[in-house]
């Protein structure tokens, strides 16, 4: 019991508390000095447009800053850096393979705000996923889904695949697909789409409505027809315009004309009461 | 209403002050609006529709009659125990509007032209004790078109037929819309068409003149010898200095006007 004590106190009278007081003092002050500067530079930063940038421009000063302080902390408790320099390639090696992915989503995320393929607010398909970007910082990209998850996606993985930029070009094409009977008026058909798409209030006049035949088949003609819209209103339009194709369609009195979707739903029971 | 009875329009100039149970309506062209102040709170009631060559105006205060209640748009507005002190006064679109004249035509090699032309306003419900808008409400159903070369390149903007006359008194005359004069000088040596016009009512005031007329700030533009138009200036309008100022721009012009409202015409 009693080496235990005199081997305590030889180290507590080894450890220089002078020195360490000093450097937490110096850690202590050095981060009210950096919530000071930061409060002063988000007073001046959050006038700017591009608060992505800001944000990934503080995060850095403030990882930079951290680290010189915590060196300076070393040297204050007279920890020898040669040391630690000498251990640097060993650590080197060891932080390699253990932040192999967080040093890889770092790269991919700077890569990322670089190059701007999407900004915060914009509406994206990443993998599987659609949804409203909420933030891009240096590890990941954090979306919210149209039904309302969030979902955080590594950088890593986004600079990979094909992203889908939905709201990045301020107008939208609205495509369908129809087939109507050899017996029905084609010209009629054609009149219906246009009228619509003038009565339509998010319908753009310009670039103008486009209506042309794909496919002959033996007893029907497949058609196309493509309207832009506004892209702040698209699933309101893409859910308004084909009903109202419909309503025109039912009350021209064309009998055989059928939508994509009801093309597509009925080879779908057609197939699976085959399989039953 | 015609241009003569214009004056009616200073009516706008004016103040209110309802009082419990009052009930203010005006038609502005195609809108029919109502703002009926109750205990603690105002409803501006509004219906609207695409005509824009309604003409219509007048206005009721108080409103003897019945406020509709089936009414398209209704906002409520909760106030404070004192009554609020109300300025309704028209203003320009958010948006640049482009203008399609009826007919095509086209300017000559050499020649200047002086087009009058109308864009549709909205009006603005001001509480006047706090120099505050309290609503903005659109004259007339908007519809929006794309204005660009590609869908890529452009800008989104509303549309409006228009006249393009180039003497004002053929300017079939709408109250709800205000007058822009755009002034194209032809330089080049081949007729310029003018299909479409973008005119950035987003950068123009608003004023109104001794007439009542509403009238924005005017617009020239110049062709070089290729028929390429640069030099988009925007500048007061004839008389400016007795006109009274009705709205501020909505945006300031940036430096390089031309560059943001590429393709003034096509």
């Amino acid at each position: 019991m009693e080496d235990i004590y005199i081997a305590l106190n030889e180290i507590r009278q080894d450890i220089p508390w002078r020195s360490l007081f000093l450097g937490v003092s110096v850690l202590f002050v050095g981060q009210v000095i950096l919530r000071f500067f930061d409060w002063i530079l988000q007073l001046f930063l959050e006038q700017l447009k591009e608060q992505q940038k800001v944000y990934n421009f503080r995060k850095f000063t403030i990882y930079l800053y951290n680290i010189i302080l915590f060196i300076f902390f070393l040297k204050i408790i007279k920890v020898d850096m040669k040391v630690i320099l000498g251990a640097a390639g060993f650590m080197t090696l060891a932080i390699g393979f253990a932040a192999r992915t967080p040093i890889s989503n770092l790269i991919s995320g700077m890569f990322l705000v670089s190059e701007r393929p999407f900004v915060v607010g914009d509406v994206i398909e990443v993998n599987d996923y659609r949804g409203e970007v909420i933030s891009l910082n240096l590890m990941s990209l954090t979306m919210r889904t149209l039904d309302n998850l969030m979902v955080r996606i590594p950088n890593e993985m986004v600079i990979g695949v094909a992203v889908r930029n939905i709201s990045y070009f301020p107008i939208r094409r609205l495509s369908l697909t129809y087939m109507i009977s050899n017996r029905e008026s084609l010209t009629r058909l054609e009149e219906i789409f246009m009228e619509t798409a003038t009565r339509n209030e998010l319908a753009l006049d310009e670039p103008e409505p486009y209506f042309s035949v794909t496919e002959f088949r033996e007893n029907s003609i497949e058609v196309n027809f493509l309207v832009w819209a506004p892209a702040d209103d698209f699933f309101k339009f893409q859910s308004e315009f084909p009903k109202e194709i419909h309503r025109g369609v039912k009350q021209a009195g064309l009998e055989h004309v059928r939508s994509e979707i009801e093309i597509n739903s009925s080879h779908r029971y057609k197939k699976n009461n085959d399989n039953s | 209403m015609n241009r003569q009875d214009a004056e009616e329009l200073k009516i706008f100039q004016q103040t209110l002050s309802p009082l419990d149970g009052e009930i203010y309506h005006l038609r502005f062209g195609p809108l029919d609006l109502y703002i009926e102040k109750s205990e603690n709170e105002i409803s501006v009631r509004s219906m609207t529709s695409n005509d824009w060559m309604d003409s219509s105006f007048h206005y009721h205060y108080p409103f003897e009659g019945m406020c509709p209640q089936n009414l398209l748009e209704e906002k409520r507005f909760a106030f404070s125990d004192k009554s609020p002190t109300l300025k309704i006064l028209p203003c320009l679109g958010e948006l640049p509007f482009v203008v399609k004249p009826d007919t095509k035509f086209m300017i000559l090699p050499g020649e200047k032209a002086r087009i009058f032309l109308s864009t549709p306003m909205s009006l603005r419900i001001y509480d006047v004790d706090k120099n505050q808008v309290i609503d903005e409400i659109p004259v007339l159903h908007r519809v929006k078109t794309w204005f660009g070369q590609s869908p890529t390149a452009g800008q989104l903007c509303f549309f409006t037929k228009i006249h393009a006359a180039l003497v004002e008194e053929r300017l079939p005359f709408r109250p709800h819309r205000a007058l822009t004069h755009l002034f194209i000088e032809n330089s080049s040596l081949e007729p310029i068409p003018v299909h479409k016009l973008k005119i950035p009512v987003n950068y123009l005031k608003l004023y109104q003149d001794e007439r009542g007329l509403f009238v924005t700030s005017s617009l020239s533009v110049k062709s070089d010898r290729q028929g390429e138009l640069k030099d988009l200036k925007i500048f007061p309008p004839d008389n400016a200095g007795k006109l009274s100022l009705i709205q501020e721009p909505r945006e300031q012009v940036p430096r390089r006007l031309f560059k943001s409202v590429t393709e003034l015409m096509r």
